[in-house]
């Protein structure tokens, strides 16, 4: 039942990005986390392989905006990217596809805003290409235990003596009356 | 553990057991401990508790059957259904819910009335016969809540607790923590929940009831059980009187081997158990074996299941401790005053990650709003629902006319469609999770159809007469005197329960009448 991830990514690929935001509250990543879009001021220091640097910038722009999180530095996206290049690298159908995809975007895709941008990809929902976007920027994004644990999630808790000393039943919000039905 | 016998291949005294899970397991002990001969084919692997960890994707990856299959109707057409192909079987992987039927449950033919498209019968037997035997799997598996085994309810999580907040303030009653067979206190040599979370990849520390470590070891310490892990059973043989009297199956080596028997039990799970009786066609038997009436890989059912997954207001940490840590049972009672027939439950059921929260919550979404969901993943509760799932005869497993799998035999073909009533009853369990989580001050609220799910059953059912099923009550087949069913397959209707404490409970019944036919030489 669980969704399976594709560990396709190359490592030398991929930028060293800080690992160690892990375990900080999720109001200091807030903090830590840069302002969104700095594709577009700054240069990728990745080498593609089979995108030119205008088309990885195209195609970060799009991953962000299919799952967009402002905490997210363009490093976590970045990584989407490789791994759609190394598809793209491996297989001449998929590269034709992205770049033709990604060609047809408007000029100024990325300087739209996210709402024009989303407006836009709304109308590739079916297509090959978005379908390929989508499914590496969930399973790239979610899949990533670091990403993951900036969600909240905890992982493995067995090696911790579970969560019966550890907060299973630590909810504090809930009103704490014994609410009598109707 | 003490070392287990080996049994000749040609000792034609054995009862070979088809899976090693909740009806075969148990079965196989069972038989062991009256001191009967038992092979136990199982065709996956044997894990230890130091191979279970708390990783959803890979120990998804350990304990499913991922030959290939086929998905039709609703289903999806690759992974049409999950059952589990390990030692232990789903065991490994439930959640742990050890309800018993209703009383009307036995009897849906004549509480439902007649539903148009729906093939629906009565069991063969009663609520109450039944009931010893219920007592005795709840004893053997530590059910907490029940009074077998003396184990006090567990204590509730977080996620429970939201939605017992919401139940209740809805009027909902019967509304705890579940009779489960994961231990509350030390029970059986097996510790008591630590609450770790991740129970359907399978519990690192016994707390939860597996035949993996419980009836298996048991049974070979016996000496009177062999368990043959890796092991395929491709066959049923049967001789000249039409009476099974051999299993073929591919060994772990892959090397084609045939075990001969004296009574042969199939528990692969509704989904292997039928293809295996298909696949086992002779002169004698066209149709596949002990299929006189048409009814093997028939009456396919799965559950009537969707889930609802909500944002509250606050941290929720659904992931800590166990997963199905809770249910609401009032919606499960059959009722003539709504649109459908039978009922549904609901349990607590976490999102296993935000991977898990991204893909079921709202298949496809995207975009901001829902990465705004996503970004409240702490917050999440969920919730499963299990309603009864009409038995149709168009819902089938049958053999696959293309896809072959790695031994070269036909793959199951798994078709399923709703009937209305199950179309009905999903959108009203929807609105009704929709309604407690509102009550408990949820944002976005998520509600969706169901996954596929190892809830399979009704695929060679018991029934009265030899013309509408394929076994009697208890699971011996009305063609063949020495096959027995022993799993989910037997079901004559889904009911709104989890199936594992009824195959288990069926499982002892099973074994205590082949023993005493067997001691009055009519087996």
């Amino acid at each position: 039942m669980p969704d399976r991830r594709r560990p396709t990514v190359l490592r030398r690929d991929i930028l060293k990005i800080g690992g160690s935001a892990t375990l900080l509250p999720f109001a200091s990543i807030l903090e830590l986390a840069g302002p969104r879009q700095r594709a577009q001021a700054g240069a990728l220091a990745v080498d593609f392989k089979s995108l030119d640097h205008a088309q990885a910038i195209l195609l970060l722009s799009v991953a962000r905006t299919v799952f967009p999180h402002d905490f997210l530095p363009d490093e976590q996206y970045t990584k989407i990217v490789v791994v759609i290049d190394a598809k793209a690298t491996a297989d001449n159908a998929v590269a034709m596809r992205v770049k033709e995809a990604l060609a047809a975007l408007p000029n100024d895709f990325t300087a739209m805003e996210e709402a024009k941008r989303e407006e836009y990809l709304r109308t590739l929902e079916g297509s090959p290409f978005f379908r390929l976007v989508y499914e590496e920027t969930i399973a790239g994004l979610y899949g990533d235990a670091t990403v993951s644990a900036l969600l909240g999630y905890e992982g493995s808790s067995v090696e911790h003596g579970g969560y019966l000393k550890r907060g299973f039943d630590d909810i504090s919000w809930l009103p704490t009356d014994k609410p009598v039905g109707k | 553990m003490s070392a287990a016998e080996r049994f000749a291949l040609d000792d034609a005294s054995v009862v070979v057991i088809v899976g090693s899970g909740a009806g075969g397991g148990t079965l196989g002990n069972e038989l062991a401990q009256k001191g009967i001969k038992v092979v136990c084919l199982e065709a996956g692997t044997r894990l230890t508790l130091g191979d279970i960890h708390n990783d959803p994707a890979a120990m998804s990856a350990k304990l499913t059957w991922l030959d290939p299959r086929v998905g039709s109707g609703d289903l999806d057409p690759k992974v049409p259904a999950r059952i589990c192909k390990t030692v232990g079987g789903t065991t490994v992987h439930w959640a742990g819910a050890a309800l018993r039927f209703q009383p009307h449950e036995w009897r849906a033919r004549s509480t439902y009335g007649e539903v148009a498209g729906a093939s629906l019968l009565d069991w063969p037997m009663t609520h109450e016969e039944m009931q010893p035997w219920y007592d005795r799997a709840e004893k053997k598996m530590g059910v907490a809540g029940s009074s077998q085994a003396g184990l006090p309810r567990l204590p509730g999580n977080n996620n429970y607790k939201v939605l017992a907040y919401g139940a209740r303030k809805l009027g909902y009653r019967e509304v705890h923590t579940g009779n489960m067979a994961i231990n509350s206190q030390p029970y059986d040599g097996r510790p008591a929940c630590l609450q770790i979370g991740f129970c359907m990849s399978g519990c690192a520390i016994g707390a939860k009831w597996s035949t993996l470590y419980t009836e298996v070891p048991r049974a070979e310490a016996t000496g009177n059980f062999e368990l043959r892990p890796e092991c395929h059973a491709m066959r049923i043989e049967h001789d000249a009187a039409g009476r099974a009297n051999a299993v073929v199956y591919v060994d772990a080596q892959g090397v084609n081997q045939r075990q001969r028997a004296r009574i042969v039990c199939v528990a692969g799970n509704a989904i292997e158990t039928p293809r295996l009786l298909l696949l086992s066609s002779s002169e004698t038997f066209r149709d596949g074996l002990a299929n006189s009436s048409g009814q093997v890989g028939r009456n396919y059912m799965m559950h009537t299941t969707g889930a609802a997954f909500a944002v509250m207001p606050g941290e929720v940490h659904p992931d800590r401790g166990t997963q199905m840590a809770g249910i609401v049972m009032d919606e499960a009672r059959h009722r003539t005053d709504r649109e459908f027939v039978g009922g549904f439950l609901l349990e607590s059921f976490p999102p296993q990650g935000p991977l898990g929260f991204a893909r079921r919550a709202k298949p496809g979404a995207w975009g901001r709003q829902y990465a705004r969901d996503i970004e409240g993943y702490r917050n999440v509760a969920g919730l499963w629902i299990v309603g009864e799932d009409l038995p149709q005869t168009v819902n089938s497993v049958t053999l696959d006319p293309r896809v072959r799998d790695q031994h070269g035999l036909p793959v199951a073909h798994v078709h399923h469609v709703d009937h209305p009533n199950d179309a009905t009853m999903r959108k009203r369990a929807w609105e009704v999770a929709r309604s407690i989580y509102e009550a408990a001050g949820a944002g976005t609220i998520h509600t969706r159809g169901p996954f596929p799910a190892t809830h399979n059953m009704g695929t060679c059912r018991q029934s009265a007469s030899s013309r509408d099923g394929v076994c009697n009550k208890y699971g011996q087949t009305h063609d063949v005197r020495n096959l027995f069913i022993a799993d989910g397959s037997q079901f004559v209707n889904s009911t709104s329960e989890n199936p594992t404490l009824t195959i288990v409970a069926l499982a002892i019944r099973q074994a205590d009448y082949i023993s005493k036919k067997m001691v009055r030489r009519e087996l």
